[in-house]
This record gives C-alpha cells, structure tokens and sequence, in this order.
C-alpha cells in the first residue's frame, strides 16, 4: 500500500524540478501551511454543524436540516452571513491590540494542530519535545484572550477577559501534569515515539488505574481550559455582558468562535493520542493499511469532543470561585499523588502490556 | 537558509525591541516585548535546542509576560500614555546607547569564535539526568534551593495577596439577616402560631 | 481572582450594573438596579412598571363577566386560577352554590395548571444556572397539559373557562382519558427530573446556602407559596382556607425548614407530586349534573366589601372587590403574590455573588405581569 513517505518523496522531488533548493524549501512550507489552514477551517465548519446536531438530539429536537443534505452547508451558511456584517470598533479602543487579539488565538491553534501524527509518517512537524510544545502553545492563547478584553475600553468586557484568563491560566497547570502522569509510562516526549509505545497496548490500558485518573483529571481540566460548559461562566448569556468578545462583530467574532471550536478538538487530540493510542487500531486490526489510522485518529478525537459536548448540555454552571476551589484545592492535589502512585507502579513493573 | 531566517528574526526582534521602549501606551510596549521574547525562542530553535525554546515560551512568554499584562490590566486606563523626555535627556541616552553598542561590538568582532563541527543534541533525558545527578558536575543543589526558593515566594505571595484588612472567612453564604427587629416585632406574631 | 485584590484598588469604586428589563434572566421585563463591589452584590432595586396596564382601573369600567378575562393576563401561567378567583369572589357575594361537579371540574384543571406552571418553572430554573437542556424536557410534558386545555377549554394559555355560575362549556368527552393518560406519562417523568437536576452535585453547590430566607422574615415580608413553604412557613391557602372541592382531598402540604434556594426547588418538585395525587383522587368521580348555575345577564353585586384568596402557583393571590351596588365594582384590587416575594429580594441576596443572584431569582419564580399588573 502507499505510504506516506513515498507521496511525500514524490512531490518533493516534483517541486525541486520546478525550482532550486532554497526556494523549495519555502514552496514546501507553504504548502503544508496552506494544507493546515484548510484542514483548520473545514474542521472547523464541521465541529460547528456537529455542536448544533448533538445539541439537538440532547434536547429533542432535530437541528439545522434545511441547508444541504443533513444541513452540511449550514455553517457555511453562517460564515457567509457573518462576513457582511459590518465590522463594529468603539470609539477609543486601541485599534492595533484589538485587531491583533485573534491573531493569537488561531495562531496557537495552527502550531498546535501541526503537531499532531494523523497516522504514520503523516505528521507536520515531528519535535523531540512534542507534548511540552503543546503545552507551551497553549500558554500563549491566554495572551490573546486577556488583550481582547482590554482593547474593547468595556468595562465588563475587561473582566471577563481577566477572568477567562484566570480560568485558563489555573487549569493548565493540571493539563500539564496529567500528561506528566502518562509520559512517565512512555518516557519520551516525542509524539510518534508515544504511539510507538501504545503498540503493545493503550496506554490508559496500560497505566490501569492511575491512568484512569489521570484521564479523568485531564478530560475535567480540558473542559475548563477552552472555557467550555460546565466552566463557561464567563461567556454565559445569563450573566451580564458576553465576556471578553463583547464588542467583536463580523469576521473577528468568528475568529474567536472558532478558535474556541479548534481548541476543543486540539483537546480532544491530544487526549486520543497520549490515552487512546492515536492512529493505532484496536488490537491491530488494520495494521497492515496505515492510511486507515487517518479514520482511527479521528474517529477517537470526534469521541471524546462528543463527550465534551455531552458535558456541555447536561450539567449546569459553577460558579467562578467554586471553578477555581476545584483547581487549586482538588484537582492538582490529587494530580501530584497520581504521579507518584504512576511512578511507583511503573518502577515496581506492575503495567500490564500485551 | 538559515541565515535567511536569522536575519528575519533578528530585524523583528530589534524593531520590537526599538518599539518597545519608545512606545508611549503601556500594553502597546508590552505586546512588543512579548513579540521579542518570541523571536529569541525562535532562535533556540533554530539552534536545536527545542528544550531550552519551549521553557522560553512557557515561562517568558506565558507566565510572566501574563503576569505584566495582569498587573497593567488592573492599573491602567485604557486611555493614559507615558509621558516623552526632554529632549535633551534622549541625546544624551542615544549616545550612551551607542558608545555601549560599540563596546560590545569591538568585544565580539575581537574574540575568535571556533565553530564546533559537531553539534550535538540535548535531549530531555540528557537535562533530566543532569538536574537530579549527585556527583561532579551535577545540579542537585542548585535544584532543591531553587525549589525552597519557589516555596517561599507562593506563600510570601498569598500572605501579601491577603491583605491585613480582609479577615479570612469567605463571603457569607449564612443569611445577613438583623435578627433583632423582626424578631421583636413578631415574636407574638409567632408565639400565637401563626397559620395565616 | 481574590476579591481582596481588587477590593484594595477599586475600593471607591462600585460598579452600578442595570440587569434587564430585556435580560434571559429576569423571567420578563424586569430592571434590576444592581449596585456590585467587584462580585459581591451589595444592593439590589427592582424598578417596576414596564409592562403595566392598569388592569385594576380597566376592572372598575368592566362587567363582572368581563373582568374574569383579564384576570388571565395576569400570572399568565396559573391563569385558570386567576379566573377562579374572581369567580368565587362573586359566588360568594351573590351567595350562589355552584354544583358539586363544577367544584370538583375547576380542582382538576386548577391542579394540572399548577403542573404546568411548575414545569415550565423547572426547565428555567435548570437554563438559568446552566443545564440548557432542561428547558426542552420542561416544556415537553406542558404541552401535553396545553393539548387537554385547548381540547376542552379552547385556549392553551389564557384558558376562560371559569365564569361566575360555573364553567363555560362542559369537559369534552376525551377530558378523562387524556388527563389519566397524562398522569401516567407523567409520573415516569418526574424521577427523570430528579435525576437531571436534583442530584447533580453542581446544582447542589450553586442552590444550597444560597439565598436563605429565614422563617421570620418571610413572615414580616409577606411572603407566601413555595417561597415562604420553603422556609417553614406553612401558609398554603388550600389547607387553611379550602376551596372549591379541596376540602374533599387529602393532601400533604410542602414543608422544608432550611430556607435556602434548594429548599425552595425541593417544595415545588414535591407540589408537583401532590398535585399529581390530588388529580388521581378526583379524576375517576366527577360527579354528574349541570356545568353552570344560570346568573343574571347583567350581575350586580350587593353593596359592600368581599375578598377572595386562592394558591397559584407562585402564591397566594387575593381579590378585594368593593361594590357599592352596580354593575361595574367601584375599585377592585388584587393582592399579587409576586409583588411581596420579590420584596425579599434586596434583602437575600446582600453579601452574595452575582451567579447566587441568577440561582435566586430562579427559585423566587415571578412572573412579571402578575406584579405590574
């Protein structure tokens, strides 16, 4: 069968006919850029349709079916819709941090999704220190959301903005260790070498317990990280204003909107790759055609943002200072004894490995 | 290539760095020196050392650029700019900039720098066994003081953070109730049994 | 964020927030003034009076007949008792006994109101602190209850059906059949609600401790319905003062002492489940006879002052006619039972957090024609 390797040698070789080295260089990251900026979109076009279909079958109701079979192109639909809309400032707002506050959202979702192995040998950027870089992004997200708030000059845009940053800022600390607790099991940070491990079993499968918890940590920290329901306090319609987008209109909201969406599925995938085995098949069923592992990877990312969506519609709101106690009083104390109890089981060989 | 990339990264750095300090809005400056912190990490990268570039991104550029943007946040009006100095102190601080530039450029362009032909690598492990290794050479010691260190500065920081005023109860959830002008009013209200 | 922080550098400042009058939260054109220090709430005004109609002044210019058909606007979802009310008043004025089968018809319907009412109560209470969802498996099992109603009564939501003398057209034949089957529906329902809501620990940690109402103050405020029940006031006008054929049933009334919203959401599930029992004691012997007792075309009151109070869902509703002998009444007046609950609001919700203000008011259940009126 194909792989990867050998479409990629492929259009290196066509590009470098076209053109001398140092430009294909270039060229080439252009393209991948290209590649991802589409996947991007069209992911997130999808995750939209699939919010509002599985927000309707939770509520008895059907969802949007007008638009395209199934109601494919409604989120299309609402791009174009979103695009005429005239782009609102207010007066004194600081025109240059106020354009740029997306800028840092989409930005630390692309470096994110470039990270991620769709299947073997199909991975963008393949670092030495993969789930560190993830969590490195993430912190640069938080920069852009507290600049959006501030550049609105609204007062309750401001809060909210320091809030969803304190949200953010609070729970990667347990995203962070709760990966921790898994690449004790794996020990190396390199993402294709984590799936190398899961070879011979999942690693949630291999960890048993302290695995389970650590993915149950990371589902809870996930959820709050991207300010999603059960911990959308700040952006909840039934408080005051709509948290730091207030004053964004047309294109920019969009932006947010879905960047919102994206890290939900960066979420998710990582979840799928360092728990769930990433493009591997269960027990190796389609081991021998490795283009399938593209389904496998996001069949398990669609699972787990369809878990996360389910959080989103059944549980009410916690309150801003409960979210926070939860962090710092439960969360992360029972994250550092799972690391330990990991570290113990790993040292005393009692993983169970097929 | 990579002289390409170095120099594209060293001009966003030096104008960022320039805007930075010139800028008379106070986020305005910080945003540029969050966009130099990010050229240097840039540049760790480019010299393969991805370790070194990813803490650069975490703590620069996600915790204490973070940190300065709170504090202005919580401070500033949106609307305050910085005042500009005389004019007399900006030549005066020009050429003090550039006779220190000059110095420091003699210092370089002096000194034989010998490329190393064979680079190698750290990887984590490398950093990971270095940090915990007890003999020669090790970073044992440095490790655990840091760590006290860390340990003394969260609780100096919740302590302050506290406040003396602020008493340590959390907000009532118990009813504020004046208990004395109801209850005297009504007390035969209630004693009758009151049914409507 | 600590509040002591910000506390120190805004410590002159206190944010003045307008919440309403068009807000998700407010269950109608409310404005709530609200006066907050960083997230503590430290005063709250409700400003009245958007949607006023002088209903009270149209009254004095209106037939008796009439004025039963503004009553429904009022507290638009326990409109069936609203008419009720003014009906009795005038029965009782004219001294007329209305048969035994319109008595026991009214109960029926009364208590499928206050079901009703209660859902739709519920499945807001869940969209306010955030479960979203529960406003669609509210509203599934009211429109089973609208079906019945506009069967019979020919309206989904200001039904008429009550006119002084007695009902305005006889149940229709499927009335019986479809109320058991509803009973039966509903009644798997009920744990499911349960379970969405009552037992989830996050519901628990937004309601419990949350505006708590002392059984005192809810006295000296005049509070009433689930809102003083919940507060160990017994004060359910059915028991002490039964109408209609309530005097025919047996029932328990709500009762929690801990005055908290979650004590509040706990009385009205379990009124849900009366209502449920009350209609299950009536619905087989609905005795036989006339539907309506024939009045005078033009009704006149005899001179002199009469008052009514009946339990709506949100509490009790008193009418106050004065009659000095024609046929319009000279100043009628209703006691609304909204207005003295959310005259406790200011003083619950002192000293707690904006979302506790949210969870509040969702407990508080007002619906705001019923207060401006």
């Amino acid at each position: 069968m194909y792989s990867s390797l050998i479409i990629t040698n492929n259009i290196h070789s066509w590009v470098l006919s076209l053109m001398p080295a140092a430009v294909t260089g270039i060229t080439e990251m252009m393209m991948i850029a290209m590649i991802y900026l589409t996947v991007f979109a069209v992911l997130g076009l999808f995750l939209v349709l699939m919010e509002r279909k599985v927000a309707a079958w939770f509520q008895l109701r059907i969802g949007p079916n007008r638009v395209g079979f199934f109601g494919m192109f409604q989120t299309i639909a609402d791009a174009l819709k979103l695009l005429s809309k005239e782009l609102t400032g207010t007066d004194k707002a600081d025109k240059f941090l106020y354009n740029l506050a997306p800028y840092f959202l989409i930005i630390s979702s692309l470096m994110a999704l470039a990270v991620f192995p769709f299947s073997e040998n199909l991975q963008a950027f393949d670092i030495n220190i993969g789930i560190f870089f993830l969590i490195a992004i993430s912190s640069i997200g938080v920069i852009g959301v507290l600049l959006g708030g501030w550049s609105s000059n609204n007062k309750f845009a401001l809060i909210g903005a320091m809030r969803s940053g304190v949200q953010t800022i609070s729970y990667e600390l347990s995203v962070g260790l709760s990966l921790l607790t898994m690449i004790l099991l794996t020990g190396s940070l390199q993402l294709s070498e984590i799936i190398e491990v899961q070879k011979s079993g999942w690693l949630i499968v291999q960890g048993h317990i302290p695995a389970v918890i650590a993915f149950m940590i990371y589902m809870i920290s996930g959820t709050a990280e991207t300010n999603r329901a059960p911990f959308d306090m700040v952006e909840a319609e039934s408080e005051l204003g709509a948290g730091f987008h207030t004053e964004y209109s047309g294109m920019k909201f969009a932006y947010f909107f879905l960047a919102e969406f994206i890290n939900m599925f960066i979420i998710a995938a990582i979840g799928t790759t360092v728990f769930f085995g990433g493009w591997l098949s269960p027990f190796g069923i389609t081991e021998s055609i490795p283009w399938l592992g593209v389904f496998w990877f996001l069949l398990k990312a669609f699972a787990l943002v369809f878990l996360m969506m389910w959080f989103r519609w059944t549980f009410p709101r916690l309150r801003v200072d409960q979210l926070l106690t939860l962090e710092w009083k439960y969360l992360l104390p029972i994250n550092l004894f799972n690391i330990v109890l990991m570290a113990i089981i790993v040292w005393l060989n009692f993983t169970i490995q097929f | 290539m990579e002289k390409y990339i170095f120099y594209v990264l060293a001009l966003i750095m030096i104008v960022s760095a320039i805007a930075s300090v010139s800028s008379r809005r106070m986020l305005r400056s910080v945003v540029y020196l969050l966009f130099v912190l990010i050229g240097i990490a840039g540049i760790y990268f480019m010299a393969d050392y991805n370790f070194l570039a990813a803490i650069q991104l975490t703590v620069y550029a996600g915790g204490i650029i973070v940190l300065i943007i709170f504090s202005v946040l919580l401070v500033h009006h949106i609307d305050m700019e910085l005042e500009v100095a005389k004019k007399s102190k900006r030549i005066i601080t020009a050429l003090a900039c550039l006779i220190g530039l000059g110095v420091f450029m003699t210092t370089i362009y002096s000194h034989p720098f010998i490329e190393t032909t064979t680079a190698v690598t750290t990887t984590t492990a490398d950093i990971g066994f270095a940090l915990l290794s007890t003999e020669a050479g090790g970073f044992i010691l440095p490790f655990e003081v840091i760590s006290i260190l860390l340990l003394a500065v969260m609780i100096g920081a919740i302590i302050i953070a506290k406040g003396e005023d602020v008493t340590e109860e959390p907000p009532k959830e118990t009813p504020l109730v004046k208990q004395e002008k109801p209850v005297e009013k009504k007390k035969e209200l209630l004693e009758t049994e009151v049914t409507v | 964020m600590e509040t002591a922080t910000i506390n120190n550098n805004f410590k002159s400042e206190e944010y003045f927030i307008n919440m309403g009058p068009q807000h998700p939260a407010t269950h109608g054109v409310l404005r709530l003034l609200l006066t907050i220090d960083g997230e503590i709430i430290k005063k709250v005004e409700p400003d009245l009076g958007y949607i006023h109609r002088s209903i009270e002044k149209m009254c004095e210019r209106d037939s008796y007949q009439q004025i039963v058909h503004l009553t429904d606007r009022m507290d638009y979802l326990s409109s069936h008792i609203n008419n009720e009310a003014v009906c009795l008043a005038v029965e009782n004025a004219l001294e007329l006994e209305v048969p035994e089968r319109v008595k026991v018809i009214r109960t029926i319907i009364d208590e499928l109101t206050r079901i009703s009412s209660h859902t739709l109560w519920w499945g807001v209470m869940g969209m306010d602190v955030g479960a979203l969802t529960s406003y669609f498996y509210g509203f599934r099992d009211r429109e089973m209850i609208n079906d019945i109603f506009e069967e019979t009564c020919g309206a989904r939501l200001t039904m008429n059906y009550n006119i002084p003398g007695g009902l305005m057209q006889d149940i229709h034949p499927n009335f019986v059949k479809r109320v058991k089957e509803f009973i039966a529906h509903f009644k798997t329902k009920l744990p499911e609600y349960d379970k969405l809501l009552t037992g989830n620990i996050i519901f628990q940690k937004r309601t419990k401790g949350v505006g708590v109402l002392s059984k005192e103050d809810a006295i000296a405020y005049g509070a009433s319905g689930p809102v003083a029940r919940g507060s160990g006031y017994s004060c359910d006008v059915r028991k002490h003062h039964p109408y209609s054929a309530l005097d025919k049933v047996s029932f328990n009334e709500a009762l929690h002492t801990e005055g908290d919203s979650y004590a509040r959401y706990l009385v009205r599930i379990q009124e849900m489940w009366e209502s449920v029992s009350i209609i299950e004691q009536l619905i087989d012997n609905i005795p036989e006879g006339d539907f309506k007792v024939a009045t005078n075309a033009v009704i006149k009151l005899p001179k002199g002052e009469y008052y009514q109070k009946v339990e709506t869902a949100r509490g009790e509703l008193g009418v106050y006619i004065i009659s000095t002998g024609g046929k319009n009444p000279h100043r009628m007046k209703f006691r609304s039972p909204g207005l003295s609950n959310l005259s406790l609001l200011n003083h619950i919700t002192v000293g707690g957090k904006i979302g506790d203000l949210v969870a509040t008011m969702a407990t508080i259940d007002i619906v705001v024609p019923d207060i401006d009126r």
